[in-house]
This record gives structure tokens, sequence and C-alpha cells, in this order.
């Protein structure tokens, strides 16, 4: 556990002897890392920083928190809007070794208080907010990733119309690697979704991942940070888009789709998007079944790692079994009939 | 009359939600109590039907993968390890863990004959083992479908 003055005098360390931490806080959920707001006084001033490292035996998502912080110190020199990266800590005496990234605090919420509130207003309110947050990815999609730095350390698909086929490759990877189970109807249906690979992009992009409510930080309903990279990637836009956490369904979705296409520049696939939909239920099996692995071995034996990593990983996999065989139309339709639960499976890995 | 397993769990969820849950306002208890909610409700859906279940999906799997090894004339580790225990243990009174360690094993199998399958697909006799093994992935899946659907629905943490 971190108390706060050895957290004190960590920052003290980085930072410098007048610096003292006044008060900090754990976010909620936080189960794959955990995420700490810390407030320091420094010399009388008062500073804001996120604290973020690793849980107890490992992240749910297998992704090493540098890659995160190696993305988000990249975009900071663009337009994107993200929280200023300040350091990352390999292995800190103050985690018993797990990884730190801090970052500097933004003014803002991932909360929107009163948005789903009945009538018009509230209806048009939705409609602006996913039109904002339409122009922030678009303005992530368009970022040229040789001139900025990505290539260099973002796993790059060959070509546009590679992209499906690079991220299907990657991860099924990551499946053979990190799975707790043989999960042969998992694998079955990777056979399936193979079969139906969009085989066109309208361009390589660096892709968030997990977008959209609740990822997100808000300030007078703009986004003013897009914040939880660990999910980062480079191919399809329409991926994004399938990762939009409420955001397509917040407002009229082709409103917000024609609005992000119109200041991308190019267009969305809407097959492709449905093709994405149903992938990204295959990848969650991966993605959170990894997080069971340190509850086995004894590292992490907390029941959020049980419930997202065993309990919801067998969900999805019965959700597969609804749609293996099926038109990836009618697949897509089934999955996005499952997202209207309010509490969606891909927050599960926050 | 002794009580139940399931009974005895449901009184474990009652008295957390009558006496616990009321008196908790932070936000990790809550998210602690729910996670908590969810598996005993996992529990009292699988405990009673585990052990029939997995011996009936066993031993519909045991069957299934020695006609699969016989069709295919495919020398499989995994196939061998599941067929050499099966039978022994299919035979009598079985250990759940037992009967939850021969059926991972069986699972194994199933996932590695999948890819041989694919490998030889058009191939007659891979196509039908193919198919009967993707009717016994769903049948399974639809055992199993209790002990998580719609308990682990919902709010994940």
């Amino acid at each position: 556990m971190i108390d706060q003055q050895s957290l004190s005098d960590y920052f003290a360390a980085r930072m410098g002897a007048d610096v003292r931490v006044t008060r900090f806080k754990r976010t909620f959920p936080g189960i794959s890392r955990e995420t700490f707001l810390v407030w320091t006084d420094e010399g009388g001033k008062e500073g804001g920083y996120v604290f973020r490292t690793d849980a107890l035996g490992g992240p749910i998502c297998p992704v090493p928190l540098e890659y995160e912080y190696r993305i988000i110190k990249g975009l900071y020199a663009t337009a994107v809007p993200v929280a200023e990266p300040l350091w990352f800590d390999a292995a800190p005496a103050l985690t018993e070794g797990r990884p730190v990234m801090v970052r500097r605090m933004v003014d803002g919420s991932n909360d929107l208080p009163g948005l789903y509130d009945e009538g018009a207003e509230a209806a048009a309110r939705r409609q602006r907010v996913a039109l904002d947050h339409a122009e922030k990815l678009a303005t992530l999609h368009s970022l040229d990733l040789e001139a900025t730095g990505f290539t260099a350390f973002v796993d790059m698909p060959a070509s546009a119309a590679d992209c499906a086929r690079f991220d299907f490759d990657r991860w099924m990877g990551i499946f053979r690697e990190v799975r707790t189970d043989p999960f042969p109807l998992v694998t079955e249906a990777a056979y399936w979704l193979k079969e139906h690979l969009p085989t066109t992009a309208p361009r390589i992009s660096l892709c968030k991942g997990n977008n959209g409510m609740g990822e997100e930080i808000w300030k007078d309903d703009k986004i003013v940070a897009l914040s939880d990279w660990e999910l980062a990637f480079a191919g399809d836009p329409a991926q994004d888009w399938a990762l939009s956490q409420g955001m397509l369904t917040l407002g009229d979705a082709e409103t917000t789709l024609r609005h992000y296409e119109e200041v991308a520049g190019f267009r969305i696939d809407r097959s492709s998007l449905d093709f994405y939909r149903v992938w990204e239920v295959w990848k969650a099996v991966p993605t959170l079944n990894n997080g069971l692995r340190p509850f086995l071995s004894g590292e992490n034996p907390r029941v959020p790692r049980l419930n997202l990593g065993f309990g919801r990983v067998k969900l999805f996999e019965q959700l597969l079994a609804m749609m293996i065989g099926k038109p990836i139309d009618e697949a897509a339709h089934i999955v996005a009939e499952w997202r209207k639960s309010p509490y969606r499976p891909e927050n599960a890995a926050n | 009359m002794m009580p139940t397993t399931q009974q005895m769990l449901a009184a474990v969820q009652l008295a957390l939600q009558e006496h616990v849950a009321p008196r908790i306002d932070d936000q990790w208890a809550q998210s602690a109590l729910r996670s908590v909610d969810v598996i005993l409700n996992h529990l009292q859906a699988r405990v009673p039907v585990e052990g029939p279940m997995l011996h009936e999906d066993s031993c519909e799997l045991a069957a299934l993968l020695a006609s699969a090894q016989t069709r295919l004339s495919h020398d499989e580790p995994a196939l061998n390890a599941f067929l050499s225990e099966a039978p022994a243990l299919l035979d009598g009174y079985a250990r759940v863990d037992a009967l939850q360690a021969l059926n991972h094993k069986g699972r194994e199998a199933v996932d590695a004959l999948l890819h041989h399958c694919h490998a030889r697909k058009g191939d007659t006799a891979a196509d039908a083992v193919h198919a009967d093994l993707h009717a016994w992935l769903l049948k399974h899946a639809d055992r199993e479908s209790g002990f998580f659907f719609p308990t682990y629905v919902g709010r994940p943490v």
C-alpha cells in the first residue's frame, strides 16, 4: 500500500526538496492499473499530478506501462490533447518495483453530470459532446506517424489494406501467450472472423483503443485530455469507432460519423465498423483473461481479477457462441444490442 | 436435514445484502460487495450441477475425440493424453476437481484438432470432424451458459 509520507518522499526526490504531498486519492475503478491523484505543496503553490502504476501481479491489459507513457509523450507535442507527461520510472522502491508514470493533472473530469437527462436540451447537448469527441478522434487519426516518431516503437501494418490482418495476427499471438484455458470456442471464432477481415482502410492511423465515455477528461463539455492509452495501436480508424464507448449512441450515429469524416477528410467504411465491433468482443477475451494470471498464481488474489479475468471472459465466450458463423452485420447487431447496457463490457479493464 | 450448499450461499448473500450493503458508501467497498454478490450468484448456479455437467460433457467428448482420432489418423499429444485418462475417470465416481482437469485436457485436444482441421480444410474427413467439433463447442457453451449468463451481465466492477 502506498502511504502519504512515502509518496511525499518520492515526489521530493524527483522534483526537489520543497515539494511535499499534501493529500492523495486513488481513482475508481482502476483495476488493471492503479491511478492516484496527488496534490502537492510547492513552496506555497499547489501542484496536481496523476501517479499511475501497475496493479499487483501486473496489469490486466497485456501492454507495458512504458508503452502508454511513450504514446502520451509522443502526442504531447501534437495537436491531440493529452496531459503533460512528466516521467516514467521503471522500478521504484515506492511501488516495490512496479513501473510508474506521472503526468500533470488536467483541470476537468471524466464525468459529465446530467448528460443523460430527459428532454430536447439534454439530447442536443449529447450530440454536441459526440461531435467534439469526433473532432478529437479526427485530429488523432490524421497524424503523420512517421513525422511524429510513432513508427519507431508502435507496431505498424505493412499497408492500409493490411490493418485488419495485422491486428488479427498480433492478437492471436497474445491470445496464445496469455490464455489460462484452451478456449477452443474462441479459437473457432477466430477462424470465423479471419474469413471476414476487412481488406481496405482509409489510412494507417494511430488509434486510441478504448475511447469515449469514461476514458477522457472533459471540461465545459469539451475534451481537454484524451486519457488512458494502454491499448493504443496503429490501424484502421474504423476500429477506434468500434471502441468508442457510447459515443455513437450519444447522438445520431450518422451525424457524428459524417462530422468526423468532414474533419478527418476520409470515410469510415460501415462494413469495416461492423467487423471491428465483433472483433473487439473477441479481443476482450485475451485482454481480460490476462488479468486472471496473477490471480491464479496468488500474486493478486482479489475478486475483481476473478470476475473480470474469468466470469466476464466466459460471458464474452457465450456472446461469441451466439454470433459465430452468422453474417458479420447480423453479429454486429447482436453486439450493438449488448452494448445498450449502461455498464458496457469494454469498461471492464479500466 | 442438512441445508444445501445453495441454501448456505444464499444465506451469506442475504446477510450481506440486508446488513452490510446499506451501510456502505465507499466506492471501493461497494464495488467489492458487488463482486462478492456476483460470485455468490455464480456459485449457486454452478455448484449443484457442475459435477454431472462435466461428466456428461466429458463422456460425449471422449466418444467424439476417439472417433476423430480414428477418422483423421492424426497423432496429437493432447488427444492422447485425454483419451488415455478419460475411461477410468468417467467409469466411476469422480471428484469435481478431477472432472474439471479432465475436461480441460479434452478442450485442449479440441483446440489442437480445430487447428488441424482448419489446416486440412477441404479434406472430407477433416471437414466432417470439424463439423462435429463445432457442434460440440456450441453444446458445451450451452451447458455452462447458466453459470455465466445472466450472472456476469451488468456492472463489471
